[in-house]
């Protein structure tokens, strides 16, 4: 489990640690650059919107089994909950094009499973991607 | 990341190398903003281009607005595939104009 302040600085050590851990789960560089952008995008939105008031921390703890990788990120900020945010308009014209909303929406669309609990004064991300052998077979 | 300069046939050629992401984002807008002048044609070559997220994109929609904007051109060029999957998923692959390689883009943007 690693601990860090809810600032850019520490960016760079998380997107490090989810890289090594998707490696070491046996993910292609394909999945392994899916599971840093969306480990970026869910950091990054702590980062901005879960401390108004500066101050915080965020903590990510990977596990992983035959079945694939789970990423925990809690935080405890305002409750957000990025599973009831709408996608964006991925189809709009340059000029109406906004970026609001996209992070979450690659987190979505990365990860397997994207599940949000708050616990007492905790927002629990569950993040899973799933290795080849951990999908049903069809 | 790191983004070098030249100038190939009347286009300014940007090469955006390693990774654009919330931590680069800012200094990347800073250098290809300044770039934004009349009828500039500015071509982003991002073969060297790793990985880009969600902020990494919103630099390039500022930049595409600005040069827009001040009657410019631009375009993007010999992307990555993991790059390239990111710009389908996001739908910026439409709102771009995207060649496969620079001397295509160069013709596209001289035209």
């Amino acid at each position: 489990m690693i601990k860090l302040e809810a600032k850019m600085e520490s960016l760079g050590e998380f997107m490090e640690a989810a890289r090594e851990s998707a490696k070491k789960s046996g993910f292609d560089d394909a999945t392994v650059m899916q599971i840093e952008l969306a480990v970026e995008e869910a950091a990054v939105n702590i980062m901005k919107y879960a401390y108004p008031e500066g101050g915080g921390e965020i903590g990510m703890s990977f596990s992983s089994d035959g079945g694939g990788l789970e990423i925990v990120i809690t935080d405890s900020g305002v409750p957000f909950d990025v599973t009831a945010k709408e996608d964006p308009d991925v189809d709009a014209p340059l000029e109406e094009r906004g970026i609001g909303g996209l992070g979450i929406f690659f987190v979505r669309r990365f990860m397997d499973d994207v599940l949000y609990e708050r616990r007492g004064g905790t927002n629990v991300l569950t993040l899973r991607k799933k290795t080849a052998a951990g999908k049903p077979t069809a | 990341m790191e983004i070098s300069r030249q100038e190939k046939d009347g286009v300014i050629v940007m090469a955006i190398k390693g990774r654009l992401d919330a931590s680069s984002a800012t200094e990347a807008e800073k250098e290809l903003n300044s770039l934004c002048s009349n009828d500039a044609r500015l071509l982003l070559d991002l073969s060297g281009l790793e990985y880009i997220s969600s902020a990494g994109l919103r630099v390039l929609l500022v930049v595409a607005k600005q040069i827009r904007h001040c009657g410019g051109k631009l375009c993007l060029c010999a992307l990555t595939d993991s790059v390239m999957e990111v710009f389908n998923i996001s739908g910026f692959s439409s709102i771009f104009n995207i060649a496969p390689d620079i001397d295509e883009a160069v013709e596209m943007l001289k035209g």
